[in-house]
């Protein structure tokens, strides 16, 4: 019995010491594989952070090669190399203008109402090299083209021709020495080195008739002493006034001798602590050359009737100066901005064997006034409506009203010596307008507007001429829709 | 008499060495793991241009994959000297880029190649997974560090290093070749674009069971990060790493900086210019010197990339779009 109960308690110990050997290895071996699984774990934690990090380097890198390609309203559609050496950028706009006369306008003179694509432009621009801009714009919209013979004005309006507006080059390694070529706005007159896309109105002032808008050449400018002087000059074909240079209407036939052209604009306070004065500026512009041929300008109404020409035979025979002093000012909702043009220019013609000369003095100027009504800033480059149109929030863009004055006045020598004709040419125009702006976003704008024009003798198109009486006052309504990017 | 004096003193000012001294700036573009041999030499060079020319010399350094660096070249880096890690990345520079002559491997003495090197493994100290050569690399479970050889010039020798002794073992199978280099790369977790991140990764990082490195590398890691920490093994067969240098004659006419450029790299073959490189774990030219640091070495079973047709024909079929490389490695 004893030798029973010895043999069952060893056999009890023996199987106890066996059961908790195999409890023990078990926790070792669970241990050990708990310890390789976290140690594999820990592993590919570290692995997968490295590849984030090359990941993050990789893009780094490539972000120092890839280009930069952008598609937005603010910037339109461009590509751009990493380091801004290269970029280019497609751009344009489009203004589809309505013009309506009052009824007697239509009758009595002929004028047309009219809905036109005034402007269809499509813009390339862009940089090669860091240091070199180049811009072109054609134009695909409508031209008015003008006649005059013997001193009866015809128009013949409806020609969709493409123009190049604008094709120039410029080398800016040195921002205050910059050298520009090519075709361009002359460096002269205020509204018109505006943007097209931000002028107050659709058409200048009465002072554009008497300035070169476009010219081929070359200039030297820039900007000096932080900015606060803008300098240019430069030396052109010779443009008549109001011409739009080489491929615009009114161009060609000419003899010119070259013009110089030169311009200084300060706006002395721009990085004051005079916060109200930042947005004055003022400047003086000047052309001169000397004129030889029969280019001489024919001016307009602000509806684009032609009002003013020289008779046949009268040309340009000797020195052209213009001068121009001009400003602006703007300050949060409001701005303001002025010109005034005296056109000196020397002409001849001759009747038998005598010789007539003359150096009349044409002077014309506009100011011109806008308020933001929904509150954001007035500028010479345009408003930017704080909140795009979106009817889901009640935001509706930006509003502006602008108002402009302005006056053209002919030398009376013109006619009391014959270079024109009172009954078929205006001795003065006289011009108001008033308008509403909308920029529904930075893209796309709206306007309407009314102008009405008073003029001092002159004739009226087509049929219903009155010698010695006033061309009948122009009362025009215009409407504009514009796409931009 | 005091104008004389004074006039006197100026004329000896202007005489002294020191007077006249020319700023001088140099780019070496180099690939990833040269930092510290270029810190030391220099200052070297540094110093002896002053004592021989009087001139200030300062070298900037820019270290990258050394085929990432020759397309930087490539694209507008103006480099005065290029030290770069294979022949290849040089000779492309002069093809594409016309910045230096195609003979340029042959104006310096040994092919422009001041030192050697080879591929060795570093592994954790104790080699816990008990790796001895390149077949080890293949195992499941092995965790494999080497850089991408599309970017990195020691990738690519690593690479060929694999596949020399798999075209030995297999006795110029190249399917099988292919499968074993393919095993290897399956192992590898990370690919880094340079030799220097891919040590970053292995030593700092902790990941990786070995790191198939330049030599140069693996002495480093051991001897300053810790000889308790990793250990170097060395494969049966390793390949000829021969690292080459040479001027970018264009950048360097138009710096004005040729001369300067070319003393700075025939520097290298000079005695203290060996000196530096034994004591950065590079393989001196110079033999006196290379005797000097041979116990620094271990000894190596070496083939050179011409028993695999040169580079040029290296490149075209292993690291050019859908070349050996890309069919047996995909990204993870």
């Amino acid at each position: 019995m004893k030798r029973i109960v010895r043999i069952l308690s060893l056999t009890i110990l023996l199987v106890s010491a066996s059961l908790a050997r195999v409890v023990w290895a078990d926790d070792s071996n669970n241990n050990s594989n708990l310890e390789q699984r976290l140690d594999a774990l820990e592993q590919q934690v570290a692995i997968l952070k490295r590849q984030i990090e090359n990941s993050k380097d990789d893009a780094a890198d490539k972000a120092t090669t890839t280009p930069i390609v952008t598609a937005n309203s603010k910037d339109g559609f461009s590509i751009k190399s990493p380091d801004g050496n290269y970029s280019l950028k497609i751009g344009g706009y489009t203004q589809v203008e309505a013009r309506d006369f009052a009824a007697n306008n239509k009758e009595e003179q002929g004028q047309v109402s009219s809905i036109i694509p005034r402007r269809v432009r499509l813009i390339i621009q862009g940089t090669v090299a860091h240091d070199f801009d180049f811009f072109l714009q054609p134009d695909f919209g409508y031209s008015n083209t003008y006649s005059d013979s013997g001193g009866t004005i015809s128009s013949s309006p409806g020609a969709y021709a493409v123009a190049l507006q604008d094709a120039w080059i410029d080398w800016r390694h040195f921002p205050d020495f910059t050298i520009k070529a090519g075709k361009f706005k002359p460096p002269f007159d205020l509204e018109n080195l505006q943007d097209t896309r931000y002028t107050d109105f659709v058409e200048l002032g009465l002072a554009g008739n008497l300035s070169p808008q476009r010219d081929v050449g070359a200039q030297v400018g820039g900007n000096l002493y932080y900015d606060w002087i803008t300098y240019a000059a430069g030396l052109f074909d010779g443009a008549a006034d109001k011409e739009n240079g080489y491929g615009g209407y009114n161009s060609g036939g000419d003899t010119n001798s070259r013009d110089g052209v030169g311009r200084l604009f300060i706006t002395p306070f721009k990085h004051s602590n005079i916060e109200a004065l930042q947005g004055f500026g003022i400047g003086y512009a000047v052309t001169y050359g000397k004129e030889k041929g029969t280019d001489l300008p024919t001016y307009v109404s602000p509806g684009q009737a032609p009002v003013f020409a020289y008779n046949s035979g009268v040309s340009a025979a000797g020195p052209q100066l213009r001068t121009e002093p001009q400003a602006y000012y703007y300050y949060k909702s409001f701005g303001i901005l002025g010109e005034r043009v005296d056109d000196y220019e020397s002409l001849q013609y001759k009747a038998g064997s005598t010789t007539y000369r003359d150096r009349p003095d044409n002077k014309a100027f506009n100011i011109e006034a806008n308020y933001v009504l929904t509150g954001e800033d007035a500028s010479y480059n345009g408003v930017v409506p704080r909140h795009d149109l979106n009817l889901s929030t009640g935001d509706w863009g930006a509003f502006e009203l602008v108002g402009r004055y302005g006056e053209l006045k002919v030398d009376k020598s013109i006619f009391s010596e014959n270079f024109s004709n009172l009954n078929t040419s205006i001795l003065s125009e006289t011009d108001w307008a008033t308008g509403l702006n909308w920029y529904l976003n930075r893209n796309v704008k709206l306007a309407a507007g009314f102008e009405q024009t008073k003029f001092r003798r002159g004739a009226t198109l087509g049929s219903g001429t009155n010698n010695g009486d006033n061309r009948k006052t122009e009362n025009l309504f215009t409407g504009l829709a514009q796409l931009s990017f | 008499m005091k104008n004389l004096l004074k006039l006197s003193l100026v004329f000896l000012l202007a005489l002294q060495p020191g007077a006249w001294a020319k700023q001088i700036t140099l780019l070496n573009v180099s690939y990833d793991p040269t930092r510290e041999l270029y810190e030391d030499y220099n200052k070297a060079f540094s110093t002896y241009w002053k004592q021989k020319t009087g001139d200030d010399v300062t070298i900037q350094q820019s270290h990258g994959g050394s085929g990432k660096q020759a397309r930087a070249v490539i694209d507008g880096l103006d480099a005065d000297v290029v030290t770069l890690g294979l022949a290849y990345d040089i000779d492309s520079i002069a093809e594409k880029s016309g910045l230096l002559p195609s003979n340029w491997q042959k104006l310096l003495p040994n092919n422009s190649t001041p030192y050697t090197s080879t591929i060795v493994f570093l592994v954790r100290k104790g080699n816990p997974k008990n790796i001895k050569d390149w077949d080890d690399l293949t195992k499941p479970g092995i965790s494999v560090i080497t850089p991408n050889p599309k970017t990195s010039g020691g990738a690519r020798w690593n690479y060929l290093a694999a596949w020399g002794y798999a075209l030995k073992k297999f006795n110029g199978d190249e399917s099988k070749v292919k499968d074993f280099v393919g095993a290897i790369y399956k192992n590898v977790p990370v690919l880094d674009s340079g030799a220097r991140g891919s040590t970053t990764t292995f030593v700092e990082r902790g990941i990786g069971d070995v790191l198939i490195s330049w030599e140069n590398e693996a002495y480093l890691a051991v001897n300053q990060l810790g000889p308790d920490k990793f250990e170097i093994v060395i494969p049966s067969l390793s390949i000829l790493a021969e690292p080459p240098v040479a001027v970018v004659e264009r950048d360097a006419d138009r710096h004005g900086t040729r001369q300067v450029a070319e003393e700075y790299l025939k520097y290298l073959y000079s005695d203290e210019g060996q000196e530096i490189i034994a004591r950065n774990y590079y393989r001196p030219r110079n033999p006196d010197i290379a005797k000097e640091y041979a116990s620094q070495f271990k000894s190596v079973n070496l083939f050179t990339i011409d028993t695999l047709g040169g580079w040029q024909a290296a490149q075209k079929k292993h690291f050019a779009d859908g070349g050996t490389f890309d069919q047996i490695y995909t990204v993870k």
